[in-house]
């Protein structure tokens, strides 16, 4: 580690991984032989994919069959469950059903606080919905006001990153629970100083 | 690999047995290491300012001071409380210029010191590095040396901020001095006053060159109000979580190796 690497902790082309608990950890990370991530203290780590949180209105997913849908292919699915088994290995699988989308559920533990979140992927296999799965409202008081938490979807749900910057081809549901776990630790920081800390990720371990 | 704690701790306590010891006594009369000790302390780009003379830079302003210090020279013997203050803020200019910035001037117990830039996000990293591993090398090396030597421990604090300073020299012919003059040195000063021992406080424009800043937290006391003509406005100011870069620094130190950060630049 250099100057580069004291740089890169103010810098936003810093790697960031994520634990299997859902924290978001910058230092000590080493490249282990089988390509995987380990620190010292959390154990096996997850690169954050590039990112940058947004807000607005989440895409409409139009009404599927979801007897013909992508997910009832054995080989496209598994990926997404092999991918989280390995990253969050504490989240359940809920399988889809004749109403329901392949969904994990778990808690991301930010180190700053517990989140019980959701994440539903999609019949078109556009970026996942992430839903908080928790009564409390995401925002903070300002004297009597309410100011709601930036990166927020209209309907509430964590906008995690741009529609565009999700690649169905190589992400999977873990991708997204890694923005999660970022977005979450970014908010924690928000309510303490009412600054959102980082635009995203700019760039990845290689 | 090079040692910079070690070198640090063995610094401050080598300075400061030896003028227990009554050496520096020597030191004073000796002509080679008299002519090593009168070099002023300053920035290198703005000693040949002529008297009236001034020039404008951008500069992260550093103030490194030993809390609590004034208390000591009730308490303890004299001499041991300027050999110690003398140790430590030698430490300190040595840790300043080898994270790449120029020790200004000693305040009294403290130290007041300049990054230009360069990189300016590399210059402020730098600078809170050179604060960070200023406080943990006091915490780490130098406090358990001076419990083993049955001295009271010692604490430290710093205060930063970024901006657009004019250095000028000011005086008479055969007296004159350069003083630094804006609103970041002021603010810095302030910074490190508003510190409590062992933290880092960095002003709005320093944090604000950074893309992350996941380890500013705003200060209790934040923002400054400033008043003037019925206009208000305010200026904030952050404690900044120091230890997170510890890993990083003693390679980042030997890695700039007294390089000034005007010369350091990342890709």
């Amino acid at each position: 580690m250099t100057i580069a690497a004291l740089v890169g902790h103010f810098a936003a082309t810093k790697p960031r991984y994520v634990t299997v608990n859902g924290q978001i950890v910058f230092d000590e990370i080493t490249a282990g032989n089988t390509g995987g991530y380990m620190h010292p203290i959390h154990g096996p780590v997850t690169p954050v994919q590039k990112h940058t949180f947004h807000g607005g209105v989440e895409e409409a997913v139009e009404a599927a069959d979801h007897e013909a849908c992508w997910w009832t292919q054995p080989e496209l699915i598994q990926r997404h469950i092999d991918a989280m088994a390995q990253a969050f290995p504490g989240f359940t699988y809920l399988s889809p059903e004749q109403d329901s989308v392949p969904t994990w559920i778990g808690q991301i533990d930010t180190g700053r606080g517990k989140f019980p979140i959701g994440i539903a992927l999609r019949s078109d296999q556009g970026l996942p919905r992430i839903v908080l799965l928790s009564k409390i409202k995401l925002g903070a008081s300002a004297g009597r006001r309410w100011v709601r938490s930036p990166h927020l979807y209209d309907n509430g749900n964590l906008c995690v990153a741009d529609a565009a910057e999700w690649d169905s081809e190589i992400h999977t549901a873990a991708t997204a629970t890694a923005w999660a776990a970022h977005w979450l630790a970014a908010y924690t920081e928000w309510r303490i100083t009412r600054k959102w800390p980082v635009t995203g990720v700019e760039a990845v371990a290689a | 690999m090079t040692d910079p704690y070690g070198e640090f701790r063995a610094a401050v306590v080598e300075d400061f047995t030896r003028r227990r010891s009554g050496e520096s006594l020597f030191a004073k009369h000796s002509d080679a290491v008299g002519l090593l000790e009168t070099r002023a302390l300053g920035h290198p780009a703005f000693d040949d300012l002529a008297i009236g003379e001034r020039r404008a830079t951008e500069m992260v302003a550093v103030f490194l001071d030993l809390t609590n210090f004034t208390g000591r020279t009730f308490w303890d013997d004299d001499d041991e409380v300027v050999d110690l203050a003398h140790a430590v803020l030698s430490g300190f200019v040595d840790v300043v210029t080898r994270f790449g910035g120029h020790p200004l001037g000693l305040r009294g117990d403290g130290l007041f010191a300049g990054f230009t830039p360069g990189d300016a996000v590399a210059t402020g990293a730098m600078a809170l590095g050179a604060c960070a591993f200023a406080l943990d090398a006091v915490q780490k090396e130098i406090n358990p040396w001076l419990k083993d030597q049955a001295i009271a421990p010692i604490q430290a604090r710093a205060g930063l901020d970024f901006g657009r300073v004019t250095f000028v020299r000011s005086g008479t012919p055969g007296h004159s001095e350069i003083n630094v003059l804006g609103f970041a040195a002021n603010f810095a000063a302030k910074c490190e006053k508003v510190a409590n021992s062992w933290e880092i406080v960095a002003g709005e424009t320093l944090v604000s060159l950074f893309a992350q800043q996941d380890g500013f937290t705003q200060h209790k006391y934040s923002p400054k109000e400033y008043d003037r003509d019925y206009e208000r406005k305010y200026y904030r100011f952050y404690d900044y979580r120091w230890r997170d870069i510890l890993p990083v620094l003693p390679t980042a130190a030997e890695q700039a190796n007294g390089t000034p950060v005007e010369f350091i630049s990342i890709h």
